[in-house]
């Protein structure tokens, strides 16, 4: 943990909200960072405490953000802490927590669960924890490691459903073999920790689990991916050990933020709230099925479960993010996220239906209204793209487009305006990509800068994102007057060409194109830069959009609602 | 002296008595074969010679023998003991060459093997062989095929070939699904990457080369601007840009090194997808002039003679392909069609 940074709470004081944040604010700046601050700001009679997770200490240097007064405690976690002394000590191990442990991954090798109920007063109706035991069906599957291999989309939970019943017992299987193992991680996190580094009991449970379903593969490979797989979670017990105690907790995605809501709801008998702006699981999954450090050495023979084609240690990474996923489901409620599509993908994941909700974003239109006034007669021939110079927002698809677009316009710019310093190599390849493609002095990097100072200059917002869930920045250019040129992510059609019939009959802000494709990009970009007419009617359906569905203050209200239940349950 | 040069020399000095012996014996056994006594005699001294021979050469072996002393022992002893006209001198000489002596390693011969031109096919083994782009194609455009399914389609895209699997990729990036097109999207990324990186190293390395090392570079060049174009992996005025670069590099390697076969060729086909019928034919045909298999350019220089109308010579280039027997059997239904 790294302290001194930010205020601190005092012994026995309490917050009323915390919010666990993994890679994102205050010290990443982003579309989900700034809502993160709108919330933060737009509810001052709430204390929020902030518990940010990284990666490593050395990528946070500073805060990007001006904390507001309601900040009352702000604390840092790092996956990368370990104990700077490690004695290494032969011990036998703990038999209750392997014991414990083994019924959890068993239960999540075997079969998926459904979200369990939150162990808190403010249940939403559910049984409370291990109420009504539920006969445990198991899917022959094929053990491969500490998780499963299994089918590609329909994880876990969806096996579980398949299996499982309904009724008012379900989830309770998974809660049942949860519990006792956050038990005893929050009663001895470091002990627990020394246990599955050192312990010969961990070492049995490892091989037996080599042995069990993965002995043609590299022991090596699988012990250190075992090892760095589940070392970060020790990091969040001794996390959720020393964090100060709040009325409720808030996160805002899965993943490890998520465990560690799960730990502090079980432990401390608290809310979970959960907010989801993109599907953490599913961008892990690309960005494993991706990565370049996990060896594929099995991929042509590997034929199992349904993954065939996926090498069996990309597998467990995959696996194991799911099975975070699964629990932190299995702790939240509500389970928030910010569009239909987005809500689907979550019970398909495992979330109860029951709990979810879907509560859109919003934008403060008076601080982009005025921008308006700010626009230059006609349309300014400029491509803008907002955001982080990094893969998912596929900058390199912007660039080919202006390719297109200086072909055809010559004289249009295309401006990136976004820090660079996150993946420096994709930024310095997007540089290269400039120069190949003959484009210097006609793709800018503006680097960070205020979106007011940038968006009246702008003729298209242009988003070519591979992933988005609902982007701030498709709103609150349409508060200043641009339409937007947008891939089909997210909500971001149904933002463009509206979502109900009484909001399509508004018209189009903008147009849709599919993800990667530069050309029709270009073309769209081109069509609307050149007929006036048609890119001031899409920026009349963009104003009258914004203002009537996705304004801050609605925003600030359903939040209000939310937290008012979760803290209004626990009071 | 150790104990085992003792032994060694006492063994050497029997083995040289019983040696005379052994000759005597072949001698008296020779002028006096009637005498069975001898044969038994000259079995048994032959016997004894050859097991003490081997015995001598078990002493002085290579360290690599010692794990295998009793098979040694006897192969050695059955070779002294049959092979009586070579004898123990060329036993010796020839165990001793062929355990002693130090292998010389070799330079695998493929390693040292290079050539000019186009890449040999690649093996397919017969998994690979049973997955066909159409089927794949068919599983993708499904709309019964569950997500599941698309997304195993797209994981076997990797067996095909580069150029039809970025085909099926780029129909993967319209699925509904986010993981299959997200999945097809990494995809793609991989291949556009390693081509712009490599284009990236080689204009590096062609700004601080000078002299006979250029034109080539300006091949490689040309090859990686033309793999995006050949792929599939640019449309519109990206593939336009990506064709002129190749195109540049092209011409500039034709011109630092005239009469280089494979960059006129490559000139031609990049030519020809500029749709650039003129200047195709003319590199061909200089490609083939500078040594480029005839048979391999003319299906391209025909390609080029129908754009231009000239089909009277599209028959007659086609002709000669066929005429030129089994090698033409890829062109045979481009000729039937032609007759």
């Amino acid at each position: 943990m790294k302290t001194g940074r930010g205020p601190k709470l005092r012994p026995g004081e309490v917050a009323d909200v915390t919010l666990l944040l993994e890679g994102t604010y205050p010290f990443v700046s982003g579309g989900v960072s700034s809502w993160v601050h709108q919330i933060i700001r737009g509810l001052p009679e709430i204390r929020f405490s902030l518990v940010f997770i990284g990666g490593s200490p050395d990528k946070t240097e500073k805060l990007r953000y001006e904390l507001p007064p309601n900040v009352v405690h702000l604390e840092e976690h790092y996956l990368s802490d370990v104990p700077k002394e490690q004695r290494v000590v032969a011990r036998r191990g703990d038999e209750a927590f392997h014991q414990h442990a083994r019924a959890l991954h068993d239960m999540l090798a075997t079969v998926g669960t459904v979200a369990s109920p939150p162990s808190s007063s403010w249940s939403g109706g559910w049984p409370s924890l291990g109420q009504q035991p539920v006969t445990q069906q198991r899917v022959p599957r094929r053990v491969s490691g500490f998780v499963a291999s299994g089918s590609t989309f329909e994880s876990l939970a969806q096996a579980a459903r398949e299996v499982l019943s309904p009724g008012p017992a379900r989830g309770g299987a998974l809660a049942e073999v949860l519990t006792p193992v956050v038990a005893d991680m929050m009663k001895n996190p470091h002990g627990c920790e020394r246990d599955f580094l050192f312990s010969e009991r961990s070492w049995e449970m490892i091989t037996e689990r080599y042995e069990s379903g993965a002995r043609e593969r590299s022991f090596l490979e699988y012990f250190w991916c075992v090892r760095s797989m589940h070392t970060p979670l020790f990091v969040m017990a001794r996390a959720a050990e020393s964090i100060p105690p709040s009325r409720a907790f808030h996160v805002i995605s899965t993943g490890f933020a998520g465990f560690l809501g799960m730990l502090l709801n079980r432990a401390r008998n608290v809310p979970l709230i959960l907010t989801e702006h993109g599907i953490y699981t599913k961008e892990r999954r690309i960005e494993l099925l991706q990565a370049s450090w996990i060896k594929d050495e099995d991929l042509p023979s590997e034929t199992f479960g349904g993954m065939s084609g996926i090498g069996h240690f990309r597998q467990m990474w995959i696996r194991f993010f799911e099975a975070l996923g699964t629990m932190t489901y299995a702790a939240s409620n509500p389970i928030i996220s910010l569009y239909e599509g987005n809500r689907a993908r979550q019970v398909q994941d495992g979330a109860d239906p029951s709990r979810t909700r879907v509560l859109v974003n919003g934008i403060d239109i008076a601080r982009f209204a005025p921008l308006r006034a700010k626009r230059t007669q006609g349309v300014p021939r400029v491509l803008g793209l907002i955001g982080r110079v990094v893969p998912i927002k596929d900058i390199k698809t912007f660039i080919r487009t202006m390719r297109v677009v200086s072909t055809e316009l010559p004289g249009t710019e295309g401006w990136i305006i976004g820090p660079e310093e996150e993946d420096p190599n994709y930024a310095a390849e997007c540089h290269d990509l400039v120069k190949g493609l003959g484009l210097t002095g006609v793709v800018k990097f503006l680097g960070f800068q205020k979106v007011e100072d940038i968006l009246p200059k702008l003729g298209l917002n242009v988003l070519t994102s591979i992933s988005e869930a609902q982007p701030l920045v498709v709103l609150e250019a349409f508060a200043a007057g641009v339409p937007c040129v947008s891939s089909d992510v997210g909500c971001c059609r149904e933002l463009i060409e509206g979502s109900s019939e009484q909001d399509r009959a508004i018209g189009t802000a903008g147009t849709v194109v599919k993800i990667a494709d530069p050309e029709a990009t270009g073309r769209a970009a081109v069509e609307l830069l050149k007929d006036e007419r048609a890119w001031y009617a899409a920026q009349k359906a963009g104003i009258t959009r914004v203002e009537r569905y996705y304004t801050q203050a609605q925003m600030i209200d359903r939040y209000r609602a939310v937290y008012q239940s979760a803290l209004g349950g626990n009071g | 002296m150790s104990r085992s040069n003792i032994l060694r020399w006492v063994s050497v000095a029997t083995l040289a008595a019983f040696s005379v012996l052994d000759l005597a014996l072949i001698g008296a056994a020779l002028a006096y074969p009637f005498l069975t006594f001898m044969f038994v005699a000259l079995l048994a001294v032959r016997g004894a010679l050859s097991a003490l021979g081997s015995v001598v050469h078990l002493l002085g072996a290579p360290q690599q023998v010692s794990s295998a002393k009793v098979p040694f022992l006897l192969f050695a002893t059955l070779m002294h003991f049959f092979v009586p006209v070579v004898g123990f001198v060329g036993m010796s000489a020839v165990l001793r060459l062929g355990l002693g002596a130090q292998r010389v390693e070799e330079a695998p011969a493929w390693t040292s093997f290079s050539f000019e031109g186009e890449a040999l096919p690649k093996r397919t083994s017969p998994k690979q062989r049973s997955i066909t782009p159409a089927a794949l194609e068919d599983l993708l455009r499904s709309q019964r095929t569950t997500p599941d399914k698309r997304f195993q389609t797209v994981l076997q895209i990797r067996h095909l070939p580069q150029k039809q699997g970025i085909a099926l990729l780029k129909l993967a990036l319209k699925d509904t699904s986010d993981e299959v097109r997200l999945f097809a999207f990494s995809r793609l990324e991989r291949f556009r990457n390693d081509l712009e990186m490599q284009s990236r190293e080689l204009t590096e390395k062609l700004t601080i080369t000078d002299g006979p090392g250029k034109p080539l570079l300006h091949l490689r060049l040309a090859e990686a601007y033309w793999e995006i174009a050949y792929l599939g992996l640019a449309e519109g005025a990206v593939l336009t840009h990506a064709l002129k670069n190749a195109q540049d590099h092209a011409t500039a390697a034709c011109k630092l090194r005239p009469g280089s076969a494979p960059a006129e060729f490559l000139s031609g086909r990049i030519a020809l997808l500029q749709k650039d019928y003129g200047d195709a034919f003319g590199a061909f045909e200089r490609a083939v002039h500078a040594g480029y298999t005839r048979l391999k350019a003319l299906p391209y220089m025909a390609e080029c003679a129908f754009h231009q109308q000239r089909y009277d010579d599209v028959r007659t280039m086609l002709h000669e392909v066929e005429a030129s027997g089994r090698e033409a059997a890829q062109f045979q239904s481009v000729v039937e069609f032609w007759r």
